[in-house]
């Protein structure tokens, strides 16, 4: 759930504008996770809460685009999300970061409206951005209401007729514009280039994760207009893609207008996303460490192990670990370095799951004067309490209580709303997924909790990166 | 003031006018060529806000909001960081963190916990001109939750032992922020504005050191009381639940010993810059370096004030304006470059804040300098570029509203400020007012041919030669934004 990684949006700076919409990005739908199992614990405090849900109705055209719509009629506004399935990890040898560049070519005009995506957006009140991850592109316009022709007009004269458009000038500069990126989020950052470090030694040299989503300066340079419209001719078809609408709309006339402009762009070959990777057999079966420095006077260190995808077993149980461990001031992790020892300024634990695998990351801060190897010793030392007893039962019921408030937290707005019915969508097949999604945590116990906790967090197999101020100081 | 709380239902259509198509016709694909026309504009209710006092003379504002069974509680107190002793930076950040830390007899574990276990948050902190202790949860837990509220905010520990970890970690926090850009350039670039003074007043590793609770008690008891304080309620409760919930607990809330006011002399500390200066902070390897330049303007209550927002909406507020346009979609130099305005209690502060690829550091200033300049003078901005901004800005009005957070931070800091009645309800209108001339008119006073502060936070060995042939006066400052000479470097 820790989504600040791996995202390249379009756009920094303005808050309003800034920022992945904070999706999960799960594994393929496994039907059984929303099942409830026979006597599973849930929290006994809330089970009589209001049903988290989210309306929808949908509907699948011709040519294969899959339409999503949910009335939200709380204000004069409408938005329009559509996810294309090509992430990073379907990128070609050779061009690292290409996804998120081409998610930027996508707001350099096309065929019937040849000018900035945002000029004729911004100026009638629009909210506009995109983003890329590993698994997932995605471009949204909340827009008032009455301008939803408009929005979908673009949205689908990009989807159909993008190429005419395109000029070297254009993506020279946007090359220029992402590596700036680059520069800011990653490398004018202090410890921005963590994430590189971090997946380059979890995952091999061949696996999709190798390399974070903004990708690498000289792949990003090597980029051709041929790189491009075989990116946009493989993935950016409506077979590929799912829009959701949602908001205050007429649902028959949305029908009318996504019928009108999305309806004549022709089905392509069904694309093939990468959808799974098998790991070589003895993949970390030996700890590896690593040692960085920055130019940043913290000593601090990331433990990652490769853990479960999202919706698969274990996923559910990692989430509630995290905040066992670390979420709160009385949370294990925070007791024992924080506040007993005084050997940490500051530690989290998160399992960030995405399509094809999770990550699980503990990181901390070293308290000035102490050493990340004392860290370490410590974190390990609190692991081993957990697989050897397992949480409490408090401390999973407390956890569960949190996740669940958490999820009336996410329906805050439409956005966000129209954002999650894709990504459940795109990911397990059921826009509605968000109460069996729920369910996933309310059946953790923590007898599953100290099991999964054996099965993937296992000493030794996992990397371990030390970053240490430059010039050796303290 | 409390006329403006009730305030009046409005219909609003939102966006700029535009022939309305009353029903989508059915006919097949056919109009690629054209950009659509919009559909009929529909009705926009501004959310209401209800207000009721307390026996004690509290004031409560609620915003209802039933999507969600969640309910969010904000105290907001006059206190902010410009309450600080003058030896003291830091003061008023440090005891509202400390509120949180240990109240009531629990423990800061104690009280996370109790809250985790209810599925609320309660927190505390400070800013430059207010503090706030807020709580959010279920509305089945919100007596529990407004009792883990009011112990935080009335019966705090202050625990010594906390502070003394507080203290090392703030510290520690300090150093770090000192060597990351954009953390330095924000410092900076508020010691550039105000000197040591109100938001340049900023916290030392000596003033952290010499901090005791018996400080942080004593800032307490003088200004967080119930006559400096105002609570904003949103979410889903009502008046008939919430009142008596709150009068329960805060009706007895007595004064701080302070009456809080809002201060008139920040404008003392306030540097306009006297000739266009460059200020460079010199960070070694840095791939890109971050830019600011600005002065001071308007207050945002003046009568030009939608007249400079709308010019500087054209100039640098949006993606689509001629800053970003030219620096990252021509030139390709940046992610993003943005000007904005800053409104506190002091006049408010016009900025451009960017970063930029270090080999282009002093072609961006220049090229900066250039669009601020011809918006003056050569190339002012159009009535197409003003409607634009103005579209924008009316466009996305009513999105702020499809939840209780902008209402509440408004009313908010309508108490604050003391805005005007129709602070919210007019914003609109104010827009739709302004006319081309204003907005020209407004640039000229406050911007047209004034000296500007740049600062530039990057790598000095690359950058400066570049950004002396500018023709500059060149100042050097340490992190800190302190001088590491003590005469101008004059251009050549």
């Amino acid at each position: 759930m820790h989504t600040a990684l791996l995202i390249g949006g379009l756009l920094a700076a303005l808050p309003a504008l800034a920022g992945d919409a904070g999706t999960g990005n799960a594994a393929t739908g496994d039907a059984a996770a929303g099942d409830e199992a026979p006597g599973a614990a849930t929290t006994a405090t809330l089970d009589n809460k209001p049903a988290v849900a989210i309306p929808f109705e949908q509907y699948t055209l011709d040519n294969g685009l899959h339409v999503i719509l949910s009335e939200d009629h709380s204000v004069p506004f409408v938005q329009v999300n559509l996810w294309y399935g090509v992430g990073s990890k379907d990128e070609v040898a050779g061009r690292t970061g290409f996804a998120h560049l081409f998610e930027h070519l996508m707001f350099q005009g096309s065929e019937h409206m040849n000018d900035d995506y945002f000029v004729p957006l911004q100026r009638i009140g629009a909210r506009v951005n995109g983003t890329t991850n590993f698994d997932r592109t995605n471009f949204f316009e909340g827009v008032p209401s009455e301008q939803l022709p408009l929005a979908l007009w673009l949205e689908s004269d990009r989807m159909g007729w993008l190429l005419p458009a395109l000029t070297d000038e254009k993506l020279e500069n946007q090359k220029e514009v992402v590596r700036n990126e680059r520069r800011q989020r990653y490398e004018n950052t202090p410890y921005g280039e963590v994430w590189v470090w971090l997946f380059e030694n979890l995952y091999p040299e061949n696996h999709p994760y190798h390399v974070p989503t903004i990708g690498r300066h000289e792949d990003i340079e090597a980029a051709t207009m041929e790189d491009v419209s075989a990116f946009f001719s493989t993935w950016y078809v409506p077979n590929n893609a799912s829009l959701v609408i949602s908001g205050d709309f007429d649902p028959s006339e949305a029908k009318t207008l996504v019928d009108r402009y999305f309806g004549a762009i022709p089905a392509g070959p069904q694309p093939t996303p990468v959808k799974s990777f098998d790991l070589p057999d003895g993949w970390l079966s030996e700890e590896v460490v690593v040692e960085k420095t920055e130019n940043a006077p913290d000593h601090k260190v990331w433990i990652a192990w490769v853990s479960p995808k999202l919706y698969a077993d274990g996923d559910a149980e990692l989430d509630i670990l995290s905040t066992v461990l670390s979420d709160g001031k009385e949370s294990r992790l925070y007791q024992r370095l924080v506040k007993d020892k005084q050997i940490a300024k500051d530690v989290e634990a998160y399992q960030y799951s995405a399509l094809l695998t999770g990550s699980y990351i503990i990181e901390a801060t070293a308290a000035e004067g102490h050493t990340t190897d004392e860290l370490v010793k410590e974190i390990d030392a609190v692991l081993a309490e957990l697989r050897k007893d397992g949480p409490t039962a408090d401390e999973v019921a407390v956890s569960k209580t949190n996740w669940q408030v958490g999820f009336y937290r996410r329906l805050l707005t439409i956005a966000g709303k129209a954002d999650m019915l894709n990504s459940y969508y795109t990911w397990t097949g059921d826009p509605g997924y968000i109460g069996k999604d729920l369910r996933r945590y309310l059946k953790v116990t923590p007898a599953s909790v100290k099991e999964t906790a054996n099965t993937w967090l296992v000493p030794g197999h996992r990397v371990v990166l030390h970053v240490r101020p430059e010039g050796g100081a303290e | 003031m409390s006329a403006a709380i009730l305030i009046p239902t409005l219909l609003l259509a939102c966006g700029p006018k535009a022939p309305p198509t009353p029903v989508v016709d059915s006919r097949p694909f056919d109009h690629r060529l054209d950009m659509p026309e919009p559909l009929a504009p529909r009705e926009f209710q501004l959310p209401q806000a209800e207000e009721a006092t307390l026996s004690n003379g509290l004031r409560v504002v609620l915003v209802e909001n039933h999507e969600v069974p969640l309910v969010w509680v904000q105290v907001g107190l006059r206190a902010g960081a410009w309450t600080d002793p003058h030896d003291q930076p830091g003061l008023a950040s440090v005891t509202m963190d400390m509120l949180n830390e240990g109240a009531a007899g629990k423990t800061a574990a104690q009280l996370s916990n109790a809250q985790r276990k209810l599925g609320s948050t309660v927190g505390s902190s400070a800013g430059l001109d207010s503090a706030t202790v807020s709580a959010s949860g279920l509305r089945e837990k919100l007596p529990e939750t407004l009792d883990l509220m009011v112990d935080v905010l009335r019966h705090p520990d202050f625990p010594a032992d906390e502070w003394s970890l507080m203290q090392k970690k703030r510290i520690q926090t300090l150093k770090a922020n000192r060597e990351d850009p954009r953390s330095i350039g924000d410092r900076v670039w508020e010691k550039l504005g105000f000197g040591d003074g109100y938001a340049g007043h900023q916290t030392t590793e000596a003033a952290y050191q010499a901090m005791t609770v018996k400080d942080m008690k004593r800032w307490y008891e003088a200004n967080v009381g119930a006559q400096n304080a105002v609570v904003l309620v949103g979410g889903d409760t009502t008046m008939a639940e919430i009142q008596p919930l709150l009068e329960a607990r805060l009706a007895d809330w007595g004064a701080a010993k302070r009456d809080l006011v809002r201060p008139t002399d920040v404008d003392e500390h306030v540097i306009q810059p006297e000739a266009t200066t460059i200020y460079l902070v010199d960070k070694p390897g840095a791939a890109q370096s971050v830019l600011r330049v600005g002065r001071f303007v308007g207050k945002r209550t003046d009568a030009d004030a939608p007249a400079f927002q709308l010019h500087n909406m054209a100039v640098g507020g949006m993606f689509t304006a001629r800053i970003n346009m030219n620096l990252r979609e021509d030139k390709g130099w940046t992610y993003g470059a943005w000007s904005w305005v800053d409104s506190n209690y002091a006049t408010d502060r016009w900025q451009v804040g960017t970063s930029v690829m270090t080999p282009a550091t002093a072609d961006a200033v220049s090229e900066i300098l250039r669009e601020v300049a011809e918006a003056g003078q050569g190339h002012r901005i159009s009535q197409a570029e003003l409607d634009n901004g103005r579209g924008y800005l009316l466009g996305t009005w009513p999105l702020g509203f499809e939840n209780p957070g902008k209402l509440m931070s408004e009313t908010e800091a309508m108490w604050l400020y003391d805005l005007p009645d129709d602070w919210i309800t007019g914003a609109p209108d104010r827009l739709r007012a302004v006319s081309l001339g204003q907005a020209h008119t407004a640039w000229d006073t406050w911007v047209r041919d004034q000296p500007l502060a740049i600062l530039v936070v990057g790598d000095a060995a690359t950058v400066g030669e570049p950004l002396s042939a500018l023709g500059l006066p060149i100042v050097k400052l340490d992190a800190d934004g302190h001088p590491l000479q003590a005469t101008l470097e004059t251009p050549q």
